[in-house]
């Protein structure tokens, strides 16, 4: 098989299967869970083999033609591709496995599994898309599949509204993408990712600053940056597997990758943009992680946090970036190896979460926990080795990549450094004051103390992904994968090397150690008891977003759209169209009453008729 | 076999079964056996045309000619009449003791239809056309008496005396004509007339002879008879009136058009005022209807003003799109018209409101008013999108802006009420009455190849077109050549 073929293979067969499902398999949930599993299995398989095998080439159709504007439809399967192409593929198949066991009793898992089909395809377009149109096809579908399952328990209230507000929120994000992307059309003539990267005239000083940022709209709502960040706890609504493949290892990341994609239309300002929304997410979020209950709005939180380090990554390196001499762009390096290596952890610790979910009856308070490390071994070590490489313990996939950030910061920006250092403080405090409830202390609900160890689909995707979490920093792992995407991460050298390594083990040990020794696993939460003022300061900080967009939905736009419904009913609605409609019917009435359904009258009019086209043809007038 | 026989295999076949199903009328309540015959007949037919397609030959001195435009619409008619007879049924709404009687009306009618596209000249042309038109008459007033009504035979004569006014007008006019040319044959007089086209008396006569067509196909103000013929004949009778006499009028059309000039510029103006007064009319009043038929005869009405942009355009292009948009009307009217056929309880007429529900009680009979609708609305991927696009381009070519606007602003205005006919059909509240409708094979069969014929007429237009382009360069037309279309 030919490269070409196996990309199209790869991005078909869950087309296929999602088809099939949803057209034959909804109602058998065991026949589709079958052709999901093999189907993601299979294009694991040719992922692997076409990212090993080394070939990089782009290949493209056209699908449309407008006059002078086609939009096409083709590959760009580059290294960066490849990396992408890695996380979701072999992620993604971990994470179908998981859902084996974790779905197993759902009614609904013909629908579920055809969701993460569809997703599945949706996301490998955004991966091999070869121009931003294409792209944005997928970014779309990708939206939708997320609605899907986020939604997929619509029996309840709850995760139908989580569903329609994720949708939503990336609406408006989505909104900007689209304009930027076609002002750059506009701008440069075309959106193919390769052409763009031969094109050097930037459209003037307007132009070449607001077609990044505007693309970076659809990174900030598909990778929740602030301040459209508040659909992400939300979507925490639905499956636990889809949290971890969608809402943490590959979804969200689409936003870092789209911006790595475009990174030849960057410039210094719309960078410096960009890392400060990095910055101030990751912030954001680690405050916010720090006062919630629920297993997976920790989780969701800290995703968030992650986010926003790539983001700031990318806008710190621009590719002024001098590496032993040579000009690279490190930010894109930087970013997606902490892409990959997040979507490792991520995953592993959304996974152990809902391993321990499973085990507990579907218990998610982490007050309510406690004491399941010797409950549920298995899942206890792997989600250690999950924290353990979140919070950049040494020689852990978090470590390597949370370095090369920090490396970037130092010397680029202080104040970015400062905070992201911060950060990691807090990562590391609210990570291990998770882990410290849920598996130390006294077992506290009655769900916990019959919690049992999780079956064996379920544990050996927490394995793999533990390893790779463990492994996965490492330059030989990674750089097998990411080719000359690895040789972009920035290392550091001398004087800065120690810096780094020094604060990064510092920010590490505080975090977790006052954590540690803060909190007690206990039935309430520590920092409430003691400092209620810090307490509600945070918890208003999370909350102050929804609340100001419920105010600006319900008392600004509501009212405007009430306004503009009254004009519409009036002038529009009214006068318009029941105004035309209403002259049109009364001249069909009239017309009808011609036909009175006498003869005579007939004749006359057939005689009239005939006299008038005579008259005519004769020339009268 | 014989080669004199073999051009006119159609016209013989029919003839042939027209006697043999008189024949079948003599016994007594042979019904069955006269629509076996009737069906046995239209099949016969179709093959022969197909195999007649491309023969050449002349009869009774050049009057009567088969070439590639007669034989192409032959083919066009038979398949048109198979249709209506497998869409006759058994005939539930004609008085039972002359049921056979009914399928030799409509083989003779057939007949006359078929010989009407071959005529070249004005004799042999009025021969055919009362031919065709005589029998229809009859059909229509063979509808059952219900509960005393007695619509039929009021409609029955309405239709005739307008059928025969209006053929007196076009004789009167065929009479100046000749009086200027001195010939009956149209190819000649087409060459006699040319030098004094310009004079109001070739004008009044080829005006007054355009009428008798003009009531065939129901332009305005020579359609008064459509709707209440449509209302008063059985559903049967209407769908045949609604359809094949269209295409035979079309065609008559084409020959007598193409009498005058080119570079008139009087008929030209005369046509698109009466494609535009019909246009507005037919759709203004069919918004007012409830009875569908009704409403199917004011729409009929509107179509035929549409077919006559095709003309106003006056080359061979429009006369191509002109003749393409009907058959894609006859397609789409018959599909409709099945509908009305098999939902009708024993016979009856159909108010809209009684199509509540269909999607439930017979799914493909709602898909195929929904595709015949849609067509008739000039939805794409519909062939009466394709029509219609046809006729505005061939039209907006030879600069009658204005008319093409007037066009389009119609069919907005027409969506109204077809649409409103399918939200009837597809969510209108049916009174818990789920009944299926049980639909033969026949029948089936029928409404697949309808949607289908609709359908790939609409993507694939091209080989039709170019095999009607290609039969009127065949005719010698006095006209610049076909735009590329």
């Amino acid at each position: 098989m030919t490269p070409v073929t196996q990309a199209l293979l790869v991005l078909l067969l869950p087309l296929v299967s999602a088809a099939v499902i949803a057209l034959f398999l909804r109602r058998q949930g065991g026949i589709a869970t079958l052709v999901s599993v093999s189907v993601a299995a299979a294009l694991a398989a040719v992922s692997l083999n076409l990212i090993l095998g080394g070939e990089r080439f782009t290949a493209s159709m056209e699908w449309l033609r407008f006059g002078n504007f086609a939009v096409s439809l083709g590959f760009k399967f580059d290294d960066l591709a490849a990396v992408m192409l890695f996380v979701v593929s072999f992620v993604g198949f971990f994470i179908h496995l998981f859902s084996t066991g974790y779905m197993r009793e759902d009614a609904a898992r013909g629908r579920y599994f055809g969701g993460l089909s569809i997703f599945m395809f949706a996301m490998l377009g955004i991966v091999f898309a070869d121009n931003l149109f294409m792209m944005f096809i997928f970014w779309e579908l990708v939206g939708f599949s997320s609605y899907l399952l986020i939604g997929h328990w619509h029996e309840r209230q709850s995760a139908s509204d989580a569903a329609k507000k994720a949708f939503i929120v990336n609406r408006v994000g989505d909104f900007g993408f689209l304009l930027g992307i076609l002002m750059c059309y506009w701008v440069h003539g075309t959106v193919n990712l390769t052409e763009l990267g031969a094109t050097h005239d930037g459209g003037g000083i307007i132009y070449s600053r607001l077609i990044p940022l505007l693309l970076f709209c659809g990174a900030i709502g598909k990778s929740a940056m602030m301040p459209l960040q508040v659909w992400l706890p939300d979507a925490m609504e639905g499956p636990t597997p889809v949290s971890a493949l969608i809402h943490a290892a590959t979804m969200v990341a689409a936003g870092i990758y789209m911006l790595c994609r475009i990174e030849v239309l960057m410039v210094p300002d719309a960078l410096q943009v960009i890392m400060w929304v990095g910055t101030t997410t990751a912030l954001y979020a680690a405050l916010c992680a720090i006062v919630q209950r629920d297993i997976k709005k920790v989780l969701a939180y800290s995703t968030l946090s992650q986010l926003g380090y790539m983001v700031a990554a990318f806008g710190l390196g621009s590719s002024s970036f001098e590496l032993n001499g040579v000009a690279i762009a490190a930010g894109v390096g930087a970013a997606m190896f902490h892409l990959t290596t997040h979507a490792f952890f991520k995953a592993l610790l959304f996974l152990g979460s809902g391993s321990v979910i499973h085990g507990c009856q579907h218990e998610q308070d982490i007050f309510k926990m406690g004491g399941l490390k010797s409950k549920m071994p298995l899942t206890f070590w792997t989600f250690t080795i999950g924290v353990a490489a979140i919070i950049g313990m040494p020689g852990f996939a978090g470590f390597f990549s949370k370095d090369a950030i920090l490396l970037l910061a130092l010397q680029k920006n202080p104040a970015v450094f400062a905070i992201l250092a911060l950060t990691a403080v807090l990562t590391a405090f609210y990570m291990v004051r998770m882990w410290k409830l849920v598996f130390f202390g006294a077992t506290r609900s009655e769900h916990a103390a019959h919690a049992h160890e999780s079956g064996f689909s379920m544990t050996l995707p927490l394995i793999v992904l533990a390893v790779l979490s463990a492994v996965g920093g490492y330059s030989g792992i990674f750089g097998r994968i990411a080719g000359s995407v690895a040789y972009l991460v920035p290392h550091a050298e001398g004087a800065d090397h120690t810096t780094i390594l020094i604060v990064s083990l510092a920010v590490m040990i505080v975090g977790a150690g006052s954590a540690w020794w803060f909190y007690k696993s206990d039935a309430t939460d520590t920092l409430e008891a003691k400092s209620r003022g810090l307490f509600r300061g945070l918890t208003v900080l999370k909350e102050s977003f929804d609340v100001l967009y419920d105010y600006y939905v319900a008392k600004v736009q509501q009212r405007f759209a009430m306004l503009l419904n009254f004009l519409e009913q009036i002038f529009l609605a009214g006068l318009i169209i029941r105004g035309c409609a209403g002259l049109v019917g009364l001249m069909g009435l009239g017309g009808r009453a011609l036909h009175v359904g006498s003869l005579h009258a007939y004749v006359y009019w057939f005689l009239f008729g005939l006299v008038l086209l005579w008259a005519y043809a004769a020339g009268v007038f | 076999m014989n080669a004199f026989i073999m051009p006119f295999l159609p016209e013989l076949i029919l003839l042939l079964g027209g006697l043999v199903i008189f024949v079948i009328t003599l016994g007594d309540s042979l019904e069955k056996r006269a629509r076996t015959a009737a069906i046995t007949i239209a099949l016969a037919l179709l093959a022969a045309s197909v195999l007649c397609f491309g023969q050449e030959a002349v009869l009774f001195d050049g009057a009567y000619r088969i070439d590639a435009f007669s034989q192409l619409l032959k083919l066009i008619i038979s398949a048109g009449f198979l249709a209506i007879v497998i869409l006759g049924g058994n005939l539930p709404d004609i008085r039972p003791a002359i049921k056979p009687e009914y399928h030799l009306f409509l083989t003779l009618s057939m007949t006359g239809l078929v010989m009407l596209v071959s005529c070249v000249d004005i004799i042999t042309l009025v021969i055919a056309l009362e031919l065709s038109a005589f029998p229809l008459y009859f059909l229509v007033a063979m509808r059952r008496e219900r509960e005393g009504q007695r619509i039929q035979m009021e409609s029955a004569i309405k239709y005739i005396m307008f059928g025969i006014a209006a053929n007196g007008v076009m004789l009167f006019g065929f009479s100046y004509l000749y009086g200027l040319t001195g010939t009956t044959s149209l190819p000649e007089m087409m060459v006699k007339l040319q030098p004094v086209m310009h004079t109001p008396i070739a004008i009044v006569g080829l005006t007054l002879a355009f009428c008798g067509i003009f009531y065939k196909l129901a332009i305005f103000p020579f359609h008064f008879w459509t709707p209440d013929v449509y209302q008063g004949s059985s559903n049967e009778t209407a769908s045949l009136i609604a359809s094949l006499p269209k295409v035979g009028g079309v065609a008559v059309l084409v020959r007598l058009a193409s009498l005058a000039s080119p570079d008139n510029t009087l008929i030209p103006i005369l046509l698109s005022a009466l494609a535009i007064v019909s246009m507005f009319y037919g759709n203004l009043i069919a918004l007012a209807q409830k009875d569908l038929k009704r409403l199917l005869g004011f729409s009929g009405i509107a179509h035929a003003g549409y077919a006559l942009v095709g003309f106003v355009a006056f080359n061979q292009a429009g006369f191509a799109s002109a003749l393409y948009y009907i058959t894609g009307y006859m397609v789409m009217v018959i599909a409709c018209f099945v509908v009305i056929c098999r939902v009708s309880r024993d016979g009856s007429n159909v108010a809209i409101s009684e199509l509540a529900g269909l999607h439930r009680r017979s799914p493909l009979l709602a898909l195929t008013l929904i595709v015949g609708l849609f067509a008739l609305a000039g939805l794409p991927p519909f062939v009466g999108f394709m029509g219609k696009l046809g006729l505005l381009t061939t039209a907006l070519a030879r600069g009658h802006l204005a008319l093409v606007i007037i066009a389009v602003l119609n069919a907005a205005i027409a969506i109204y009420y077809y649409l409103r006919v399918i939200r009837e059909a597809v969510f209108g509240d049916d009174g818990g009455d789920q009944t299926p409708i049980v639909l033969d094979r026949s029948t089936q069969a029928l409404c697949v190849l309808l949607i289908v014929a609709i359908i790939v007429l609409g993507v694939a237009p091209s080989p039709i077109i170019n095999a009607i382009s290609g039969s009127l360069a065949g005719l010698n037309l006095p006209l610049p050549p076909a735009a590329v279309y």
